[in-house]
């Protein structure tokens, strides 16, 4: 491969030998030290073979020596190209320009890839790069990748691990997401009294069920509690003989706590909608963009009187991950017709009924259990009003620092070692 | 008049385990199944068609029979044959 691009490079020549002394020739050609290769036999004394175009001048003292005859078949390599094409010089000054703008560009990022987030939208994190200055068109020189991976943790919490690398011209970022809440998990408490942490209760509620595995239970099943209540305290009491309190002991409470908890339910259905229906009629116009500057065909039609609009387009890459700031594609105007629809009961119930089993979904999506439900929909107005309540089962701690006091046994000791010394 | 006694090279080269083809000029041929022959230490082509070859070498001709021969590439002493090589023999 290399070696036949290198042949390719030099030029090189297919010939024809023909002379009664056309081995001889070949023996002295390489006796000088010139290369021939894919000698083949055509006739008797009439060989062809390839040869460098540099050494096509030093064979010809060796013809005139041996009587032979050399007669050039076909010319191959970059040199006859050049020459065969000297006149158009606009095809090398645009290759050339071509090779230096793709060079230019490569200098820069023209694709932002995120992978692995969950809760955190491609579209912040892409915006939140583009405030960092790593966005779409960034130098790759500017991009300072540490410092990046390092601001992606500390500006989203949730982020708990951060890499961010460039495969050509794409800048990758993989991001790993923290799906558990922070309240969620134990803190051990060390030897730091200040960061002991109690469970209170997040809202209203009754509790449904407490195990407690650190901490001191403040209350048990069947009690009902308010949003903020102690439910399990960090902070024990070490009581004396007499039964005051000695000092206290800190360790941050662990706990799994569920309680019943009511959600309220409100809905409207507009007895009247606007509903869009798609007629099937569509104009296209077609763009390219280079830069940011885009370019379209006309339109050569007349707008629709309601018509929503759908783009679908393409980016110019070289391999996998070389992207170029060029882009191309359709924009679609589909027209749709607007029909005002009337609900009756039924429907109305059927829609309210949609809407109440989404809320459901989502809630038993975040971990909520639902154990009951009471919904009624009536009329009002020119809308259909639904309301009521869930009841759920679903835990309800949440972790939050614990008071620290001051030991009242140690100042006593302290007194009494003071009139000792008395 | 002196008497001068024959020199056996190869003896000597044999019993110093030198390599015979360098200090000798002996040919070194190199086949890959019968379809690539790789001759270094010629001298050069004496006869060539597509179906017989002679070599030149310091002690030998080599006469390289089969069909469809050519060579592949020719320098001052290395030579690269192809095609189906039925048999080589070698003449002194």
């Amino acid at each position: 491969m290399i070696l036949n691009f290198y042949r390719w490079f030099c030029g090189y020549l297919t010939v024809l030998l023909s002379g009664r002394k056309a081995g001889r020739f070949l023996n002295l050609c390489t006796k000088r030290g010139i290369l021939i290769w894919e000698v083949l036999p055509q006739a008797e004394d009439q060989y062809q073979f390839c040869m460098y175009k540099k050494d096509f001048r030093k064979v010809r003292p060796l013809c005139k020596k041996t009587g032979t005859r050399l007669r050039i078949k076909k010319r191959w390599g970059l040199p006859f190209f050049l020459h065969r094409y000297r006149g158009r010089v606009l095809f090398p000054a645009a290759f050339a320009a071509a090779a230096g703008w793709i060079l230019f560009c490569s200098n820069f990022i023209w694709k932002i890839e995120i992978i692995g987030n969950s809760n955190l939208s491609e579209e912040t994190l892409i915006r939140y790069l583009e405030e960092k200055n790593a966005g779409f068109g960034t130098s790759k020189d500017k991009i300072d990748m540490e410092a990046l991976e390092l601001s992606l943790r500390q500006d989203f919490p949730q982020v708990i691990w951060a890499s961010s690398y460039i495969e050509g011209t794409k800048l990758v970022v993989e991001i790993q997401e923290n799906l558990k809440t922070e309240d969620a998990s134990y803190v051990e408490t060390g030897s730091d009294p200040s960061s002991c942490k109690d469970i209170t209760a997040q809202k209203d509620a009754v509790i449904a069920s407490i195990l407690t595995r650190n901490g001191v239970p403040l209350v048990k099943a069947g009690d009902t509690v308010e949003a903020g209540q102690i439910l399990v305290s960090g902070r024990q009491e070490i009581l004396d003989d007499s039964g005051s309190v000695k000092e206290y002991f800190y360790q941050s409470a662990d706990a799994d706590i569920t309680g019943y908890v009511t959600y309220p339910y409100e809905d409207r259905i507009p007895a009247a909608a606007t509903e869009n229906t798609e007629t099937g009629r569509q104009h296209s116009v077609y763009f390219l963009e280079l830069f940011g500057k885009r370019l379209e065909t006309p339109k050569l039609f007349n707008d629709f009187l309601s018509f929503y609009c759908m783009e679908d387009y393409h980016q110019l890459r070289l391999g996998d991950n070389f992207y170029l700031p060029v882009f191309w594609g359709e924009r679609n105007y589909i027209e749709q017709t607007q029909t005002e629809i009337t609900y009756d009961e039924t429907a109305a119930k059927k829609l309210a009924a949609e809407h109440f089993y989404q809320f459901l979904e989502d809630l038993e999506e975040n971990g909520v259990s639902i154990i009951g439900k009471n919904v009624m929909i009536e009329k009002i107005g020119d809308f259909y009003q639904v309301s009521g309540t869930i009841e759920a089962c679903e835990p309800i701690g949440e972790r939050t620092p614990t008071e620290i006091r001051e030991n009242p046994v140690q100042e006593e000791e302290e007194g009494n070692a003071g009139n000792e010394h008395e | 008049m002196k008497n001068r006694k024959h020199v056996n090279h190869e003896k000597i080269v044999s019993a110093l385990e030198l390599p015979k083809d360098l200090l000798l000029g002996m040919p070194y041929l190199t086949m890959n199944g019968n379809r690539e022959l790789l001759i270094e230490n010629h001298r050069g082509i004496l006869t060539y068609t597509g179906r017989q070859m002679v070599i030149l070498t310091k002690t030998h001709q080599i006469e390289i029979s089969g069909s469809e021969l050519y060579v592949e590439y020719y320098t001052a002493d290395l030579m690269k044959i192809r095609g189906n090589i039925d048999g080589i023999a070698f003449r002194s």
